[in-house]
């Protein structure tokens, strides 16, 4: 053979002992993750993620009735795995596949009841749905309508109810089925005044009924895990926390789209309002988030969603003193409840304060953030530690170089950390904030179809649910001390039994 | 095939790049302790979904796609970087990019498109496709690498 044939025939080797050389070097010169003192010590402490059981379906068919069918009593039925025709229609290909591998919770909607006419006749065929077929397809009636809640709840077929109606009505809706016997799952906030939260929690352990209030995010897996590292005593003492809602657009400050053929004759006004008896107002019918009498504002419909996700995390429960202000800063319409929000929330006892900042007319991407002695977690679509540089805890950590003060450290569940194709798809994974979508053993699912499936799992069990009547009860004080405190412009103090 | 030195050095550069990154993805994951393609399969939403699914749904051919994958891509590395029977493991790697690019095709319309850079059917799964198509047509290994010895009659 010629030598030149030789050479050009093992033209690629040589790239071959480069890259061994490469690898080799780099393989010294790596510190081994599993050699770092410091990597050690948060594996110690930190438990693995525990697998989730899945909620079982198993066992007799509950059948369901829905109160409120607007758009979260919609999105309820959905994360039921029920969809009018026509949202089938419109679906992509990818949508309508996601939402045929949504587990079949073993439900029937018996009855339906909303106080807008075209909302209740939508959900009756959502309802009716049962194969999840289009209008082509679709042949079956439509479900019951009731034209108030107390025939819903006169019902003998109904095992259980889900109110979605604006938030007014959540206390006396939960606490008449509570009292015939009926599982209750509320959206949040629990209430719309402070009376109210007593008079549920009363109803709801007296009947033992099993209550989930609608804070998805107990389900959230980013949630589960940061609760874990906090239980582990990574942060140290936690003694701030900081939590916020942002959001800059129409839709964000509650404007909300309002139907032109809407009039006396297809919307129930009588019963919406709780008290009084004020005109027919189609603004306040629709766009009852603006208003006192009907919503508590931010207070019930956001400051809640943060509180809770806290609570799930930290368990501190309701603040001894609560203060807050804020203003009407940029929506200057028609609306009473302010735009701009700040809530601080004292728990002198536990050594630590929660502070919440709200604003509608401004969208910076603000993550939560717990404060401790000796590290911040920071969680937004990741949960990432930073361990702070006065620490004691990682003290010989930090002097030894083994940890980056300020840097932060990804805690994420580490088997979603651990993805890889070839070249692509790394960072897919992770949702940005965690109320629409989480990671369930691997898999993304809707956190309000896991939240739905915990509750029914508990009604055929008996097991607890994760934002039970206690934790419900800690959401609704904390919201009703918040507004009051707004609204009255004072401290408001809980002294463990009530508040002053 | 033209007679171009310059070209057909481009083109072997070409076909060891490539060979590199598939090496390197194999070996990589050999060398990675508990390294699983569990997740990146179960979070697919391509055609091939209801495949990937039931790969994931049995441990064993889990364990065995696991193994496999490594194999695959330690192998055509291999092959590309010292051009031995390139004809077939240029295949083999449009076949295995094929796998990756329907895993998560870039067609637009995903939940959580949270992907390190912005594809619309085009990414560089596909790129690199194209790429080893064209080396499966030039062949050069025939003369720069050791398919040079298969086809040249040692005298
Ligand atoms: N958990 C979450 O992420 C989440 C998200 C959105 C809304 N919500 C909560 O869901 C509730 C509903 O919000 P929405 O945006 O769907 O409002 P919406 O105005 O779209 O719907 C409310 C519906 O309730 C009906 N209703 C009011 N009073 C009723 C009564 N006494 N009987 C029967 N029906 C009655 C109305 O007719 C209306 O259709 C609110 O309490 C809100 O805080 C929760």
């Amino acid at each position: 053979m010629k030598r030149r044939d030789l050479l050009k025939g093992l033209a690629g080797v040589p790239f071959l002992g480069a890259y061994g050389y490469l690898l080799l070097d780099k393989i010294k010169h790596t510190p081994d993750i599993n050699d770092n003192p410091f990597i050690h010590f948060l594996e110690k402490k930190l438990p693995l993620p525990a697998e989730q059981t899945p909620y079982s379906s198993d066992g007799k068919k509950l059948r369901i009735g829905i109160i409120g069918t607007g758009s979260r009593g919609s999105y309820l039925m959905k994360a039921l795995g029920f969809l009018p025709p026509e949202s089938i229609d419109q679906m992509n290909e990818k949508q309508q596949l996601l939402f045929s591998e949504q587990p079949d919770l073993n439900v029937e909607i018996v009855a339906i009841c909303d106080l807008y006419q075209p909302r209740a006749e939508k959900a009756a065929l959502a309802a009716a749905n049962i194969d999840r077929h289009g209008t082509l397809k679709f042949n079956r009636p439509a479900v019951r309508i009731y034209a108030s809640y107390m025939q819903l709840i006169a019902d003998n077929t109904v095992d259980a109810v889900v109110i979605a109606t604006s938030d007014q009505w959540h206390a006396p809706i939960t606490i008449e089925a509570a009292k015939a016997g009926k599982h209750v799952y509320c959206e949040k906030a629990l209430t719309h005044n402070l009376e109210d939260v007593f008079k549920v929690r009363d109803a709801v352990l007296s009947n033992r009924i099993t209550f989930q209030l609608g804070h998805q995010n107990r389900q959230t897996e980013n949630y589960i895990r940061s609760k874990q590292i906090v239980d582990a005593g990574l942060l140290g003492k936690v003694n701030l926390v900081e939590t916020s809602t942002n959001r800059n657009s129409e839709n964000g400050a509650w404007l909300y789209n309002i139907p032109e053929s809407a009039n006396e004759q297809n919307v129930d006004w009588k019963q919406f309002l709780r008290n009084g008896n004020r005109h027919f107002n189609k603004e306040h019918f629709f766009r009852w988030r603006l208003f006192w009498e009907y919503s508590t504002g931010l207070a019930g419909d956001l400051l809640t969603h943060e509180f809770d996700c806290i609570n799930q995390i930290l368990g501190m429960g309701i603040p001894e003193k609560v203060s807050a202000s804020g203003g009407i800063y940029h929506w200057k319409d028609n609306r009473e409840v302010p735009d701009v929000f700040q809530v601080m929330m004292e728990y002198p006892s536990k050594n630590m304060s929660l502070m919440y900042s709200a604003s509608q007319a401004n969208s910076a991407n603000r993550p939560r953030l717990i404060m401790g002695t000796d590290a911040s977690l920071e969680i937004g679509g990741k949960i990432n530690l930073n361990v702070d540089p006065g620490s004691r805890l990682y003290q010989k950590y930090l002097k030894n170089n083994l940890v980056q003060p300020n840097n932060a450290v990804c805690l994420n569940n580490a088997e979603s950390l651990k993805l890889d194709g070839i070249s692509s798809a790394t960072e897919k994974y992770f949702a940005s904030r965690g109320l629409l979508y989480t990671t369930h053993n691997g898999k993304m699912m809707d956190t309000t179809h896991l939240h739905l499936a915990e509750w029914l799992h508990a009604i055929r069990t008996g097991s607890s649910t994760s934002c039970n009547i206690d934790r419900a009860f800690e959401e609704g004080i904390t919201a009703q001390m918040a507004t009051l405190a707004y609204r009255e412009e004072k401290v408001k103090k809980w002294d463990g039994d009530r508040v002053i | 095939m033209r007679n171009n030195k310059s070209e057909k050095i481009a083109l072997t550069l070409l076909r060891i790049a490539i060979g590199w990154l598939f090496f390197h993805e194999g070996i990589n994951k050999l060398i990675t302790e508990g390294w699983t393609a569990k997740m990146y399969l179960l979070q697919s939403n391509g055609p091939l979904q209801s495949l990937y699914h039931w790969i994931v749904s049995n441990e064993s051919i889990l364990q065995f796609t696991n193994y496999s994958l490594i194999v695959a891509l330690t192998l055509i590395g291999l092959a590309l970087i010292i051009g031995l029977y390139e004809r077939f493991f240029t295949i083999a790697g449009i076949i295995i990019l094929a796998l990756f690019y329907f895993a998560y095709p870039p067609w637009g319309e995903l939940i959580n498109n949270h992907t390190e850079g912005n594809y619309l059917l085009v990414d560089k799964n596909m790129i690199t496709a194209c790429a080893l198509l064209a080396l499966f047509h030039f062949n050069i290994a025939k003369e720069f690498g050791l398919d040079r010895f298969r086809f040249k009659p040692n005298n």
